[in-house]
């Protein structure tokens, strides 16, 4: 058990589905601190406006967001909240009906847009709710969380700091405007995400070269309905080789809001091709995951293996490492008022060069990955405990609702 | 699947990467790789380019014409012909031209070319002309190996490689040759008096080049693998194509037979199981394709597959029962990596995503 010297911590509350695993792991890892349990606000009673949040917050507080899950309610919660600035975007949206025909339709890919700008908007509301609560600390800033899930946005913040990251085409609008954008700019290989979704969702990797060569890898499966193609999220990495099947899956892709980047080469250990997540707590790189599949070329993670980052260190010599991890510094501190980020990094196969591929805001789970000992979670405690808390320069009234009107519709 | 690691080892010494700005530190004592990052052509960068004539796909600076080239043979030898004129492709980027200028490259034993400019594009002939022009370089070249590139970096199949055959008459001392990728591979007329091991790997091996290997002369030849693959990568060979080399006609000192990634797994083995060359080898390797049940019934049923020191045939849909029965053969095996046909029922194998 480890002490805390004594120190209590402020109260804290943490906004999650209660039945998140991600909740108990957190409130282990308060007890293990000798501190007491967090109070928890659970989603959906936020998105019934049944929280009084001045009854739930205690003086000081420290209120720490968790992710949504990925249980019905709350997605469903939080779909029927993102419908209408969805419409008003003149994004294709999911109507009520639409959206309870999902619950038994959970691996589809549909209205990640949606999603994102009702999870915008209780973001907005519980800052909205707290704007004059100043004794009331955020462990992750909300206008920091929703720019962390908008990849195009999260990249240009990342590059204007001089983040190596790939370089990216822009939006697209379809196959034959892929293929456009591509020839015009040079471009063979190009991986195409979906905006708002989660990196394992809607990944396609696209080459192209030639004599009418293309093909795609992808984990994502179509199925015909009556409605037209469907997508949906799967295990099992597929290989679209001729022009009807990439015309038609980058095409209803694209129904979406879809962000490409160039395709950067990732180095293989042991047989497994590999990138990194690593999590900075309070602007310092902490843990360091490697996260190995034997899936070729998406990012999917699924069930693979997690280890020791040594032979990684290794490989890439005293250059590269430290190289890496001031990167990961830079990008956490980034998000001065945002106590924690996952970030995904990919190193190239001659192991010198590294690019950052994604940064999480909710990328702090690292199940059996230890820093001198302790867990994510432990880390974080410490630093609260160590007085972690928003720099003292003046506010720069940055809020979610004002980001959200920046955001730009397709 | 696919290569997802860059080798350590080759030729019996261990991998470096030439660099640039280091130079060649350990000719004698590493194997080297010359290769590109994914982006080093939009910055100009080569390998073998400045050998061949190209028509570049994007505009480039034009190359000089004299400069590092003629310091190639700056050893007073005249070059029976002379290398053609860099058109498109700046030497001084060339990463090949650069190698073979640098002091001490004499020394150099094991070579691999790794990935090139554009290799979805542009094919090896560069790499080709080069290694001709600059075989007095490389009087010692003992091992090569092109085409080592990783999936990521760009798929097998789509590896556009040349015609090696200059590479026989070029270097007689050559004792290992690999190459990967099947695409416009040509190895000619194969006629060598000193080789030891070669080595294709490919998704589809075509029928071209299984004639040119089952025609090879190739007295010495100890090590002989073949990743045939799938007919949709361009695997258009047969088991009929492989007879001179089942018969035993060829390589009279062969002591490794590898037919590995192939989707005729079972066809090949019915083929392989009473071939004389059996007579011969030491090990047979069926490894890494879809051997099951009625290939390793075959094998079992050999009446000369007792005489194998060791038969591999990791990776394979080979039952328990049906392994068993191979194993009381008793040769020393390796059959590991059993596959199972995957299961393919929906909603198993799907994924609620995770907002992370």
């Amino acid at each position: 058990m480890l002490t805390s010297g004594g120190k209590r911590l402020q109260p804290l509350t943490i906004v999650a589905d209660t039945r998140d695993p991600r909740v108990r792991l957190f409130q282990q890892a308060l007890s293990g601190c000798g501190q007491a349990p967090a109070s928890v606000v659970d989603y959906l009673d936020l998105l019934a406006g049944r929280v009084d949040w001045d009854r739930v917050l205690a003086q000081g507080a420290l209120l720490r967001i968790e992710s949504p899950g990925r249980g019905w309610p709350i997605c469903r919660g939080l779909l029927l909240r993102g419908w209408e600035s969805a419409r008003v975007r003149g994004l294709e949206a999911l109507s009520p009906d639409q959206i309870e025909g999902l619950e038994h339709d959970r691996c589809r890919i549909a209205g990640p847009e949606q999603w994102y700008f009702g999870f915008c908007m209780l973001l907005g509301e519980i800052e909205a709710a707290l704007a004059g609560r100043c004794d009331v600390q955020f462990t992750s800033r909300p206008a920091d969380i929703a720019l962390l899930f908008d990849k195009r946005r999260c990249r240009e913040r990342l590059c204007g700091a001089g983040v190596p990251v790939p370089s990216s085409l822009g939006p697209v609008r379809s196959y034959e405007d892929l293929r456009s954008q591509m020839e015009g700019a040079g471009w063979s290989r190009v991986y195409l995400k979906i905006n708002y979704g989660s990196a394992g969702s809607g990944v396609v990797a696209y080459e192209m070269a030639t004599g009418g060569r293309e093909q795609a890898w992808t984990s994502i499966e179509m199925v015909n309905s009556a409605g037209g193609v469907r997508l949906y999220n799967s295990r099992r990495i597929r290989r679209y080789g001729t022009h009807a099947e990439l015309a038609t899956l980058i095409d209803a892709l694209c129904h979406h809001d879809v962000h490409s980047e160039v395709w950067i080469p990732k180095a293989g250990l042991n047989g497994r091709r590999f990138d990194l997540r690593v999590v900075a707590i309070g602007g310092h790189p902490t843990h360091v995951a490697v996260r190995a599949g034997s899936s070729p070329l998406t990012n999917l993670h699924l069930g693979n293996v997690r280890s020791d980052p040594d032979e990684v260190i290794g490989r890439m010599g005293p250059n590269g490492w430290p190289g890496l991890m001031k990167t990961c510094m830079v990008v956490g501190r980034l998000f001065p008022r945002t106590l924690h980020v996952g970030i995904d990094v990919a190193v190239t196969p001659g192991f010198r060069r590294h690019a950052v591929l994604e940064v999480n805001a909710f990328g702090d789970l690292l199940k059996g990955i230890a820093a001198d000992g302790l867990s994510t979670y432990e880390v974080e405690i410490q630093t609260l405990l160590g007085g972690w808390g928003p720099p003292a320069i003046a506010e720069d009234g940055e809020s979610v609702s004002t980001d959200l009107t920046g955001v730009v519709p397709c | 699947m696919g290569f997802t690691d860059h080798i350590e080892e080759f030729g019996g010494k261990p991998v470096r990467e030439y660099d640039l700005e280091r130079g060649l530190q350990d000719p004698a004592g590493a194997a080297y790789r010359l290769r590109l990052e994914w982006d080093d052509w939009q910055g100009g960068r080569t390998v073998g380019g400045s050998f061949v004539a190209r028509t570049p796909r994007r505009p480039s600076p034009p190359a000089p014409q004299t400069g590092l080239l003629g310091r190639l043979f700056g050893s007073g030898k005249p070059p029976s012909q002379p290398p053609p004129a860099p058109a498109g492709a700046d030497a001084e980027k060339d990463l090949l031209v650069r190698f073979l200028a640098e002091p001490g490259v004499e020394a150099v034993t094991a070579l691999i070319f790794g990935m090139w400019e554009e290799p979805y594009e542009v094919d090896s002939s560069g790499i080709v002309a080069g290694l001709v022009a600059g075989r007095d370089r490389l009087a010692n070249l003992r091992s090569l190996f092109i085409g080592e590139m990783l999936m990521e970096e760009n798929e097998v199949s789509w590896i556009k490689q040349s015609d090696m055959s200059p590479i026989w008459a070029a270097y007689p001392e050559l004792e290992l040759f690999q190459v990967r990728g099947n695409d416009g591979l040509s190895l000619g007329g194969i006629w060598h008096e000193r080789l030891k091991s070669l080595i294709i790997q490919s998704g589809g091996l075509s029928k071209t080049v299984v004639q040119q290997v089952a025609h090879a002369e190739l007295p010495e030849l100890e090590h002989l693998e073949l990743w045939l693959g799938e007919e949709n990568y361009g695997g258009d060979a047969t088991v009929e194509d492989l007879e001179p080399i089942l018969k035993g006609e060829r390589f009279p000192k062969l002591k490794y037979l590898g037919l590995r990634d192939s989707e005729k797994a079972d066809e090949i083995a019915e083929a392989v199981a009473d071939a004389p060359i059996l007579d011969r080898i030491e090990v047979l390797d069926l490894s890494m394709g879809n051997l099951s049940d009625a290939g390793a019934a075959k094998l079992t049923a050999s009446s000369r597959i007792r005489r194998l020191r060791r038969l591999d045939i990791h990776h394979h849909f080979v039952s328990d029962e049906a392994l068993r029965r191979l194993r009381d053969l008793g040769i020393e095996m390796d059959a590991s990596d059993s596959k199972e046909e995957e299961d393919f029922r929906g909603e198993t194998y799907r994924y609620i995503a995770v907002s992370e």
